[in-house]
């Protein structure tokens, strides 16, 4: 007995144990759905297989949504790469604290930058009519394709600034001995960063090729909108699903070929300093480049929070709106709660694993095929998981939602944890082990203290995007506790755009509010060492 | 152990009870509650449960749906909870859906006394189902952009050359009360010549867009001289003072009609709560909650007579179209497939 409870204190039979559960809890839904696949066809309806298969038109549509997916992820790879690069040259303290802060609109559901971006454009088209212009076109490929780039640029321009963070110090001072500015930033700097943001491309891919939700506010058809009407006609997710597949698919390639981009990100040793660069003599077409980079950066937090606060017109109107979601803002933040605090162990334990299967192609297509699903069938599979096939009490209770996303978002979370424990030194676990009288007693005094602020930071990353997560939520949401997104959806639809632009920004402000949080944690190590070399010149 | 650290122990012990102590109570546990599944807008439907729990005592948990997931989450999440059923009550903005749920066997009889004086028509003959509180597909009209003489008169008026393709507008076929109008097109112009009439929309240039609402929007913001919505959507701009008109089509002597699509409400086979679910349906199918929908906003064409006329519209002499739901409901699979072929690519 005391040999198995140190087995598990040495802390690898408990990391096992929670990948375990990582695969029952996240891919959990999955396996629902294949379950119910194959209870269909063993009640001899075999023909659902046929959606396997994708007619003439289907292919076309598959072709076409996959090529509008390339055109959003290869415009945030190039507007990313440049914005990351300008976020990453800042020089004063407080500039490269607050750079982070660019990238607010990242949890703001695409859908909403959506209509900010069509209220523009309908303010713009009245202006050219009234001076007898006529009035500009925005639907189409064109428009979805634009606001698509718009909402998902601050991932990949978020996985550009870490990636050009990541860059070894002494190899840009040796390569800045060696050749210009501009050279040595493109032949040297883009390439040691380029995993990164190829990852974060590939994810930004991922995402536009399973949503819908902006291409058919501007009239785009996608494959996604058929499985949508799939479901809507038949009632049936499993036909839902296996329509899908294709498109499932291609998603699952890309992200095999971008995991090559996590794995190679995953080996590079982190860089120890942090310094500016100073000035810089860059061509002008760099320069150009990223001066575009930012102007559009900006454009992507400005036109949706310049449209809430257009629209919300008063401070009243604002209270008025928060304050009848008072029930919606409470279930919302203890849903955002609880998926934050669910996210700890996995990040933690599976930050652990990730960093020792640094090299495993199978690994990390475990870790990132969950964020290939589409929402709302997590949120079916869930419902036949815990409904049905393991009625043990959660199902109707805030736990459910709180799974939801979980399931959606510890991906994530465990990015997050894995690169804050890439930056900590090997040699000072090493020497707890020595020290500590167990591995309990390391595990608590030594490890979590450090990683304390990878954790603090993915539980606020999850946080976050729970707060505006509502596919899957939709589906399993207990009866009279509703989300502040599904309220905001609600009020859309009825044409209340005072109130949903206030909701819109209380979702703001909490976006806000924890994007700081995570920036003070992520930046802990650097105040730390701050206080440490102050400390040392005083004395 | 660091001060730091022991306070990041005791805030996560903190939230962590918090958490599961809030997060694994069942909702609808132990109370006086009734659990209402409700596709109807939350800012109509809304009050109507605020009232019923004021004169009842019966606290109502509703659950939403929203558009953005196109009518599937609500219904789809009844289905998957057919072997637990969470709800009590399934309050439908139209009909297809709930002859479905019948059909899966999701329903049982109740036969409101309140709902006497509702046609025979609008019930379901095992008693599984009773519809109430109409509303109807219209034309919404920019004033603006059309004069009265060019205002449109029929569907087929969509395909008129005097209206440019892209200055109409229609929600994709595909989903909601305009997936049902279709499948009740289909059945009174006849499979083949409905398939043209969808065929040439699809080829005109008409625009297709996310839904009633957005229709409204552009209808509204001279984006578009008219569209296909429904009367809550349009009745709502003419209330928000947007410089637009509605019009119900096909109203000449020995024309179709429009499609009115009555609300339904059903108990769910099962329920939690069934007393308290009799209680609600008895109260939504009221005489008086009928005037509230119709003064709401939400429904135009009472199923019975009310004392309540709807501010936007006189909807008291229409003509609609007389094709039975169920038969509605037949076509809606098949239809929306060769929709999608349609309008999908």
């Amino acid at each position: 007995m005391m040999s198995y409870f140190k087995r598990i204190g040495s802390g690898s039979t408990l990391r096992w144990v929670i990948v375990i559960l990582f695969g029952l809890v996240v891919l959990g839904p999955l396996l629902a759905l294949l379950i119910r696949a194959g209870q269909l066809m063993a009640a001899g309806e075999q023909q659902v297989l046929d959606l396997l298969v994708p007619n003439s038109r289907r292919i076309t549509l598959l072709f076409r949504t996959t090529l509008y997916a390339f055109g959003v992820a290869l415009t945030c790879f190039v507007v990313g790469g440049f914005a990351g690069a300008v976020l990453w040259q800042l020089r004063s303290p407080k500039s490269r604290v607050l750079r982070w802060l660019l990238l607010i609109m990242a949890p703001l559901p695409p859908y909403i930058h959506g209509l900010a971006w069509s209220s523009l454009w309908m303010w713009i088209n009245s202006l050219l009519r009234r001076m007898g212009a006529g009035e500009i076109s925005f639907r189409g490929f064109a428009a979805s394709w634009w606001v698509e780039s718009m909402a998902m640029l601050p991932i990949t321009a978020g996985m550009a600034l870490i990636g050009f963070l990541m860059i070894d110090r002494d190899i840009i001072d040796a390569a800045r001995l060696q050749s210009d500015d501009g050279t040595w930033l493109r032949r040297i700097v883009f390439p040691l960063a380029s995993p990164t943001l190829i990852a974060g491309s590939g994810v930004v891919f991922i995402l536009s090729l399973i949503d819908y939700s902006v291409p058919s506010l501007f009239q785009t058809n996608v494959y996604a909108l058929e499985i949508f009407a799939e479901f809507s006609a038949s009632n049936e997710p499993v036909r839902s699903f296996f329509l899908g597949f294709p498109l499932w698919l291609i998603a699952v390639l890309v992200l095999g070929i971008t995991v090559r981009s996590f794995r190679s990100a995953s080996l590079t040793p982190a860089a120890e300093e942090n310094l500016p660069l100073g000035d810089l003599e860059l061509p002008i077409w760099i320069q150009t480049s990223q001066r575009a980079a930012v102007f559009l950066i900006s454009l992507q937090i400005l036109v949706p929070l310049l449209s809430q606060i257009f629209l919300v017109k008063s401070f009243g109107t604002l209270w008025t709106a928060v304050a009848d979601a008072a029930v919606e803002i409470e279930v919302t933040l203890l849903i955002a709660l609880g998926a934050a605090l669910l996210s700890v162990p996995f990040a933690l334990a599976l930050g652990i694993q990730t960093l020792r299967q640094g090299n495993s192609f199978f690994w990390w297509m475990l870790l990132l095929v969950p964020i290939t699903l589409p929402a709302s069938l997590v949120g079916i599979g869930l419902a036949a998981l815990w409904n049905g096939m393991l009625d043990i009490g959660i199902y109707g209770t805030l736990m459910m939602p709180i799974l939801a996303s979980a399931v959606r978002f510890i991906p994530f979370a465990v990015l997050i944890s894995a690169a804050q424990m890439r930056t900590i030194r090997k040699e000072l676990i090493e020497s707890a082990r020595i020290y500590q009288k167990s591995n309990f007693h390391r595990i608590l005094r030594i490890d979590m203290p450090l990683y304390l602020p990878g954790l603090a930071a993915a539980a606020a990353m999850v946080f976050i995007l729970a707060a505006g997560e509502l596919g899957a939520t939709l589906i399993v949401s207990p009866p009279g506790k509703g989300t502040l997104t599904m309220r905001i959806y609600n009020y859309l639809h009825y044409g209340a755009s005072d109130t949903v632009a206030g909701l819109c920004l209380a979702i703001t402000f909490i976006t806000v509010f924890f994007g700081i949080i995570i920036v003070y944690f992520l930046q802990s190590r650097n105040r730390m060492k701050l206080r440490a070399t102050t400390e040392t010149l005083r004395e | 152990m660091r001060t730091e650290t022991r306070k990041f122990y005791l805030i996560l012990l903190l939230a962590f009870i918090c958490v599961v102590l809030v997060g694994c109570r069942k909702t609808a546990e132990g109370k006086n509650v009734v659990v209402v599944y409700t596709s109807v807008d939350q800012p109509f439907s809304e009050p109507i449960l605020e009232a019923f729990t004021a004169e009842t005592g019966i606290e109502v948990l509703p659950v939403y749906d929203v558009e953005a997931a196109k009518t599937t989450g609500l219904v789809n999440r009844l289905i998957a909870e057919k072997d637990n059923p969470q709800a009590d009550v399934f309050w439908n903005g139209e009909f297809a859906q709930t002859i479905l749920l019948k059909e899966k066997g999701m329903l049982q009889a109740y036969d409101s006394p309140n709902a006497e004086d509702i046609p025979a028509y609008y019930k379901d003959e095992d008693g599984t189902w009773t519809a109430f509180a109409g509303r109807a597909r219209v034309f919404i009209v920019n004033t603006d952009l059309l004069s009265p003489e060019e205002y449109p008169d029929s569907i087929e008026d969509m395909l008129d050359p005097a209206y440019p393709g892209e200055s109409i507008g229609i929600a994709y076929p595909l989903f909601g009360t305009t997936a049902t109008h279709a499948a009740a097109l289909y059945i009174e112009m006849g499979e083949e010549n409905a398939r043209l009439f969808f065929e040439e929309i699809a080829e005109s240039g008409v625009q297709v867009v996310d839904g009633n609402s957005v229709v409204r929007d552009l209808v509204a913001a001279g984006d578009l001289a008219y569209g296909l919505t429904d009367t809550d959507d349009a009745c709502t701009a003419v209330e928000n003072g947007k410089p637009v008109i509605l019009l119900f089509p096909d109203q000449g002597d020995g024309e179709r009609g429009t499609l009115v699509l009555p609300n339904t409400v059903a108990m769910i086979q099962g329920a939690p709560h069934p007393e308290a679910a009799r209680t609600f349906i008895d109260f939504l199918l009221s005489v008086e909650t009928a005037g509230a929908l119709v003064e709401s906003g939400w429904s135009h064409l009472s199923l019975r007579p009310v004392d309540v006329t709807p501010d936007c519209v006189d909807s008291s002499q229409i003509r609609t179209m007389t094709i039975s739901l169920e038969e509605i409901y037949k076509q809606f699979e098949p239809v929306k497939r060769e929709l999608t072929e349609i309008f999908v690519r």
